[in-house]
């Protein structure tokens, strides 16, 4: 256990050099202002609004078909947009071709020339450029060496694993030095060690190189795990612009909840009453970090709101159940400090499981260890309580936005 | 989603308490038959497993590649086994081959304990359901559901009860007339499965179901294919290269490479108790982390030597399997990243630096190196009140630092109890911690957490550090 705290002075003044390199620097690599697109009636984006800091790693994060695709094809200059501009550097590209945009593109699948060596596939766009041989070498060998593939240098693709190949593809784009990157879905086909693997080397590189990555993906967890901003894209639409954690802890609506965690949050129906939240069968008193959606809150009245209360925030009680291990609410008059349900799933994670318990109409699941999985059967009832009431989050029953004026980040307005 | 009779069968049946996972083969047969009208494979309650694979061989190029490598496992009635392994590794040939596509070199393969090595694939009465569904887009889905009926020419009263019946169960009922092609990704995976069982096939085998469709609605198919699983009594091959399926649908879990099976065991056994250091590097997310080097007992403890480093074991000693292999063996050392605790550097056992951070939702996954060996540990985080505050909008990204954590932001160094984050175990835990790259850390573990591997053969070794009380 962590005895005596660490200062916090080192990451504080990272950050202060940072965002006054980036004043410095002045304007955003990237930005989007405004921007649509329409396909006959049908709009795939929406005025769509963003912009992308130099070094910084923004990443696009929707489901299929909500257009991330066409947003990373509209600021490559592959489709013209129907509305709004693109900027690079402060300065509009609009009508600009493709090659002229100084951008590099990577996707999905990332092919090779199988007829070339590693190095031959790496040195590509630079021998198109009619680089100095001697510069191409320089070029290639050091991105090489940071991709950990200059023993594949020599070998043709066939003779490399499947890591290493996605490597010399991820070279090949990489060997460049744009001002942007645009990668859309880059690790979607790779095996999932390969992916984890492959990203935490994408977020070095660009890290280490000072690079400047927008990149496109469906995975929640890639972009949590990669991203310093992460653009939630819904039906053409930005709901959602924040750093990885307020995505998870202050979601826009209870879609974005959904989308964003797994094992998934429970959207639960909640009211407040008598200065206690009740909900899914708990009764307890209001938690500082809901204290200003009180108001809104007891507005609903007895059509209530939605509690959205992720899975590791939930307990499994095995004792009595008003154990010192409840909730830690009992001795109010009217609070509950446990509820019961049937359990109804049970999902193995490894270790630990999700355990998934039906209380009148709602579903709640919970984190527990193997030693508590293997004293629960699916039919019994089962008590649980909640963990760390400041960790819940509030939505509107109506409009199921979140109700905490800081959730949901910032939509940038130009 | 998926509708399905609560009453009888599997889903109020008790399983045997205390069992960790599920429950053993065999004994999941609930008394009396759990279902009385619906499309249920008859029960085997010979004791002859389902499925027996004997030393199933697949060689190309007359030896060449070994695509399967003298492979032998079972499958018990009613149970569900992963073939879990990277791309490449020979699980989609091995499937191959129980369906009947690919004739093994050498092997047997024996459905309810009869050879089907000479019986054609249409034959062997198994089913196989694809990763891309493979419906028939132009045919209602009705017309999916009965293809394999009337293929076999069954009478058509049969074919439109059965239909009924498969299509209850799995939530089609409402879709039965539209074109198969016009449904989403999952209800046409819904739809495939159906198709497969409506013939009632003795093993059923599913190669990377879920895999074409979107991340967000697997949850709710593999909570859908565990109740098809308790309520009809499947027999199950699960082939994967995702482990998060592998763990949420097997009861036991077979770890393919390269062609062999390196380990196949208990879901819970296998993650708790890895054989082979490739497994423990497999498993897990993230999977264990692996130290090499030389043991030996020392005053107060166990001392571990690495090449770059040593790390004192505080009061345990070692198990005399140790000691009698003598002082020059190589072991591999493997911890959980859960188990790791990050702490000052002068606190440590030993000594390494952070390199980053990935943020996973609940918690982050510190990745670090320690005299160039790499290390990954779990920490929770939690929020101050304001990330990225007095920044104008357009600033965010820019002013956050280059560790990927924000100004504010709170990462919470905590030891897990028992595999759970320990703010649920111990609310009062708690540390500013500041995890920009190349911050010096103290590293420590509790002996116990330790899994010992031999270091030339990687197995895992019976024995563990023996605690010394104090």
């Amino acid at each position: 256990m962590l005895k005596c705290p660490i200062t916090t002075a080192a990451t504080t003044t990272t950050t202060t050099a940072a965002s006054e390199a980036y004043s410095a620097s002045g304007v955003p690599v990237l930005e989007a202002r405004e921007l649509s697109k329409h396909y006959g009636r049908k709009t795939a984006l929406d005025r769509v609004s963003f912009s992308v800091p130099p070094e910084s790693f923004v990443v696009i994060l929707g489901p299929a078909g909500a257009g991330k695709t066409t947003t990373l094809r509209l600021l490559a200059g592959l489709e013209r947009e129907s509305g709004g501009d693109i900027l690079m550097s402060g300065e509009s590209v609009a009508g600009l071709e493709p090659k002229d945009r100084d951008i590099a593109m990577i996707f999905d699948n990332l092919a090779l020339y199988p007829h070339k060596t590693g190095f031959q596939n790496i040195a590509g766009p630079l021998l198109e450029r009619k680089l100095p041989r001697e510069e191409i070498k320089r070029r290639v060998g050091a991105v090489a060496a940071k991709l950990r593939i200059e023993h594949v240098l020599e070998r043709l693709p066939k003779t490399m694993s499947g890591g290493e190949r996605q490597r010399t593809a991820l070279g090949r784009a990489l060997v460049r030095s744009p001002r942007v990157f645009l990668l859309d879905e880059p690790l979607s086909s790779l095996d999932a060690p390969l992916r984890f693997e492959l990203r935490a080397e994408l977020k070095r590189l660009q890290r280490e190189e000072g690079r400047t990555f927008l990149m496109a993906t469906p995975d929640f967890a890639e972009a949590l795990a990669v991203a310093d901003t992460v653009l939630l894209l819904r039906s053409g639409k930005i709901v959602q612009a924040s750093p990885p954690e307020d995505l998870y802890d202050y979601p826009v609506d209870c879609e974005a909840a959904l989308f964003v965690g797994s094992p998934q949050i429970a959207v639960l129906h909640a009211e407040f009453r008598e200065g206690l939240i009740h909900c899914a069968g708990l009764a307890f008193p209001l938690p500082t970090a809901l204290e200003e959606a009180a108001e809104h809150m007891l507005r609903a009245g007895p059509g209530g709101f939605l509690l959205g209360i992720r899975p590791e925030n939930v307990r499994v009680l095995f004792s009595s159940p008003s154990a010192p291990e409840a909730g830690g609410w009992t001795g109010i008059p009217g609070a509950r400090d446990h509820a019961v349900g049937q359990v109804t799933d049970i999902e193995s994670l490894g270790l630990r499981s999700v355990i998934t318990v039906r209380c009148g109409r709602e579903q709640v699941g919970m984190l527990c260890s193997a030693a508590q999985r293997a004293q629960i059967r699916i039919g019994q009832d089962l008590a649980f309580t909640v963990a760390d009431r400041e960790r819940l989050t509030a939505f509107d029953r109506v409009s199921r936005r979140n109700i905490l004026r800081r959730a949901g980040g910032r939509v940038f307005e130009l | 989603m998926l509708r399905l009779r609560a009453s009888g069968g599997r889903g109020s049946a008790p399983n045997p308490a205390g069992a960790p996972p599920r429950t053993p083969p065999g004994e999941m047969i609930s008394p009396g038959p759990p279902h009385q009208e619906s499309a249920l494979p008859t029960l085997n309650r010979s004791g002859i497993p389902k499925l027996e694979v004997a030393g199933l061989t697949k060689v190309y190029r007359d030896g060449a590649v070994v695509a399967v490598d003298d492979i032998s496992f079972t499958v018990e009635s009613g149970e569900t086994l992963a073939l879990l392994g990277p791309s490449g590794c020979g699980k989609s040939t091995t499937l191959n081959m129980i369906v009947g596509l690919e004739q093994p070199s050498s092997g047997d393969i024996r459905i309810d304990g009869r050879s089907v090595i000479d019986v054609p694939a249409g034959r062997r009465d198994v089913g196989l359901v694809f990763q891309d569904y493979a419906v028939f887009a132009a045919m209602s889905v009705r017309d999916n559901l009965a293809f394999g009926l009337k293929v076999r020419k069954t009478d058509k009263a049969v074919v439109r009860s059965e239909v009924h019946k498969i299509a209850e169960l799995l939530g089609l009922t409402e879709c039965l007339d539209i074109k198969a092609g016009r449904l989403s990704g999952s209800e046409q995976q819904r739809v495939a499965i159906g198709r497969t069982l409506v013939t009632r096939p003795a093993l059923l085998l599913l190669d990377e179901p879920l895999s074409n469709l979107e991340a967000s609605a697997r949850p709710a198919v593999r909570q859908e294919l565990r109740r098809l699983q308790q309520e009809l009594h499947l027999s199950i091959i699960y082939v994967t290269h995702d482990q998060t399926e592998a763990l949420s649908l097997a009861d036991r879990v077979a770890i393919m490479n390269h062609g062999k099976i390196i380990q196949a065991e208990e879901t819970l056994r296998i993650m708790q108790f890895p054989g082979h250091v490739q497994v423990a590097q497999f498993l897990g997310s993230p999977p264990m982390n692996i130290l090499r080097g030389r043991l030996a007992d020392a005053e107060g403890g166990v001392k571990f030597t690495h090449a770059a480093f040593t790390v004192l074991f505080p009061a345990c000693t070692l198990p005399a399997l140790v000691r009698e292999r003598g002082a020059n063996k190589q072991y591999a050392l493997g911890f959980r990243a859960e188990d790791l605790t990050l702490v000052p550097p002068e606190q440590g056992l030993w000594q390494g630096e952070i390199l980053g951070v990935e943020i996973r939702g609940g918690d982050a996954v510190v990745n670090l190196s320690s005299h160039g060996s790499p290390l990954q540990c779990v920490v929770e985080h939690k929020l101050k009140a304001a990330p990225c505050a007095g920044l104008p909008p357009t600033r965010n990204a820019g002013g956050c630092n280059p560790s990927g954590l924000k100004t504010g932001t709170t990462l919470t160094a905590v030891r897990s109890a028992d595999g759970l984050p320990a703010a649920l175990e111990n609310p009062s835990a708690s540390g500013d911690f500041s995890l920009s790259k190349g911050t010096p850390v103290g590293l420590t573990l509790a002996p116990e957490t330790v899994v010992l591997f031999d270091g030339d053969s990687n197995l895992r070794l019976e024995s563990a550090f023996v605690p010394v009380p104090q």
